[in-house]
């Protein structure tokens, strides 16, 4: 009789299909995974350690350099949770401006996010084809801010430069351009029979799981959980919001979750300039003492800031707890068990969209 | 100089491997690098390929401030890329530890203290145009006549 | 001598995760309802979770906090069973049972309390 061996595999830290460094130790039999188990600490850098202390001019900085993928929104979360405690109401052109921001950052996480799932099944044209559609959000988001990845856009009381007319022009042809070309490749997605093969009913996340382990964002809704961060967000709830649940809770779903999302992004911006009105873009306001435990969507989930500041505006104590925690570990602890085969492994964990960085912080 | 030598320095100059490996960064210099694989700059054109696989890799690039979990690691990953190779340090990280070399922190910069590096390109992160051209600029320097001048 | 490739010893990482503030209130509350001392509960956890786990404490302590009843919050059970993965859930009804009992067999409050906790405590270290 063929005995079947237990072994032991190790994927990673450097690996072809991650982008970041992690380390998935895999107990298999045969192909099949019985249990995994993730090693962390090869990019901590202890954030919250440094920012003890420090004010919150210099805060800010290092609130961005938490993830560089997502740094919009750490930008966001900060700055709103600073300016809650010391009761500064953004200005309302500045308040749109925000989300525009926002959700073009949205936009090109999600790409990337697809972009690597692709890629990590072998389909290097649409991975390919994504990423160039990535370079048209990065220039918008140049276009307005001034820098493609840490830009620092929001501050206290508004945000720091305005967008000029002939911007607001650039940036809905290029939405046009984004929308036609996505639903090109969304089709593309939908009916790849490959692509259907190596995602549809794989990495199977049970609503129960996703619940116990408090996973957030696109693989929570893949999953039929309404949690989205937006839908309490005052300017959001302006725009008309409402978030996108999907019911398969495989790969593909969460896939599809984060293409809609694009959608509703281009969606979301195009109202907000319809809605913006000319008027300042900053206001003023004295940083107060106070502590909070503020929310706010990052393209990858729900993220949260516990901070306490004091009268001079330094940052006492400050807690974050990014959405790719709870996801990775859902992920490694719920979805990989049972896969069927360790090709699956990868994909898998693509698909919830790891990112290490901001899990270590 | 050899025509053999010769033969080589033309066949490197248009096919060179990179690997990236990220010991502790923030993320932003490593969908930098990744934006240099869009069609819009387009890497592959000038014979870049980025396998990640240090084994076949000529040019490592590192991005991040060094994170204690590297200590032991990254030495032998320098060790396992074959000759002739290269360093990049990518980023203000690698060069300085940026933003996270403060009190209280993990992180361990300059890597340079851990293995050879060949050159810097500073910047929070740079733009991918200015990974592309170090790399073109430096890798003909790097590579020329490589068997000769060992000797 | 076969030399395992890239094994470290996880453990001052692991309390590095532990130490930061939102998970060492976690512990701590944890800690308080066991009755046992703050770093006891961390050397358990060290030993038994994985460092992503350490990770996702806070976030699921917080799902954890919104199931169970009065008694099982007590004792800590829905904590013990979803959050920190150190009973199993059939341990969790068992030791939930065996406190409603005490008491109706006209055991004191904080005497059943105290039993639970032992209880819980000798589960934990098998
Ligand atoms: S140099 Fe800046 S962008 Fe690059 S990894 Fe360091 S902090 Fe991030």
């Amino acid at each position: 009789m063929k005995k079947t061996v237990d072994i032991s595999l190790p994927v990673g830290p450097m690996h072809p299909c991650f982008k970041e460094p992690c380390r998935i130790k895999c107990e298999t039999r045969g192909e099949y995974v019985l249990s995994a188990e993730v090693e962390l600490g090869y990019v901590k850098k202890g954030i919250e350690r440094i920012m003890r202390g420090r004010p919150w001019q210099e805060v800010m900085f290092l609130a961005e350099r938490v993830c560089g993928i997502c740094s919009v929104i750490h930008n966001f979360v900060f700055i709103e949770s600073v300016e809650k405690i010391s009761g500064i109401v953004p200005t309302e052109r500045a308040a749109y401006l925000r989300v525009i921001v926002n959700e073009l950052d949205r936009m090109q996480s999600h790409l990337l996010a697809n972009y690597s799932y692709c890629y990590t099944i072998e389909h290097e044209t649409l991975a390919m084809y994504l990423l160039n559609l990535r370079e048209t959000v990065m220039d918008q988001l140049e276009l307005i801010t001034g820098a493609r990845v840490t830009c620092a856009y929001i501050v206290p009381g508004g945000v720091r430069s305005d967008l000029r007319p002939d911007d607001a022009d650039t940036l809905r042809a290029a939405l046009d351009h984004i929308d036609a070309e996505l639903s090109r490749f969304v089709r593309i997605f939908e009916t790849g029979p490959l692509i259907a093969l190596r995602s549809k009913g794989i990495g199977i996340l049970t609503k129960e799981a996703a619940i116990e382990s408090h996973a957030v964002g696109p693989t929570a809704r893949a999953s039929g959980i309404d949690n989205d961060q937006r839908s309490t967000h005052p300017t959001y709830k302006a725009l008309g919001f409402s978030p996108i649940i999907r019911q398969e809770a495989d790969n593909y779903a969460r896939i599809m979750v984060r293409f809609e999302e694009v959608f509703q992004s281009t969606g979301l911006i195009r109202s907000a300039l319809a809605a913006m009105k000319e008027g300042p873009i900053r206001g003023g306001g004295t940083i107060k003492a106070g502590s909070i435990r503020y929310r706010g969507e990052a393209p990858r989930g729900e993220l949260l800031y516990e901070l306490t500041t004091d009268d001079y505006g330094r940052i006492l104590e400050i807690a974050i707890q990014t959405p790719s925690i709870p996801n990775i570990q859902v992920c490694s602890h719920a979805m990989l068990i049972d896969a069927q085969s360790a090709a699956d492994i990868t994909s898998i964990f693509i698909s919830s969209d790891p990112c290490i960085a901001c899990t270590e912080r | 100089m050899s025509l053999l030598q010769n033969l080589k320095n033309a066949v490197r100059s248009r096919s060179i491997h990179v690997a990236y490996v990220n010991v502790g960064s923030c993320n932003g210099c490593d969908i930098e690098i990744l934006a240099c694989l869009s069609p819009r700059y387009d890497i592959e054109q000038y014979g870049i390929y980025v396998h990640n696989n240090p084994r076949e890799a000529d040019v490592l690039l590192i991005t991040g401030a060094f994170s204690p979990q590297w200590e032991d690691k990254l030495k032998p990953l320098w060790d396992k890329i074959p000759h002739p190779k290269v360093a990049v340090a990518i980023g203000n990280c690698p060069i300085s530890g940026c933003v996270f070399n403060r009190p209280e922190t993990l992180v361990d910069p300059p890597v340079s203290k851990h293995i050879p590096i060949a050159a810097e390109i500073p910047g929070c992160p740079p733009r991918p145009t200015e990974i592309i051209s170090t790399i073109l600029s430096l890798a003909p320097i790097i590579f020329k006549d490589y068997e000769e001048t060992k000797k | 001598m076969n030399r395992y490739l890239y094994e470290k010893d996880l453990r001052q990482m692991k309390l590095i995760i532990l130490e930061s503030r939102r998970h060492d209130a976690a512990v701590m509350e944890l800690a308080a309802t066991l009755g046992i001392k703050r770093q006891q509960l961390r050397k358990i956890l060290i030993e038994r979770s994985d460092m992503m786990f350490l990770e996702n404490l806070p976030a699921r302590c917080d799902a954890a906090r919104e199931t169970g009843d009065d008694t099982e919050r007590l004792l800590g059970i829905p904590l013990l069973t979803q959050a920190f993965h150190l009973l199993s859930r059939e341990e969790g009804v068992s030791v939930r049972e065996q406190y409603l009992q005490r008491i109706q067999s006209g055991t004191t409050l904080e005497g059943a309390l105290l039993e639970a906790q032992m209880e819980i405590l000798e589960m934990i270290k098998r």
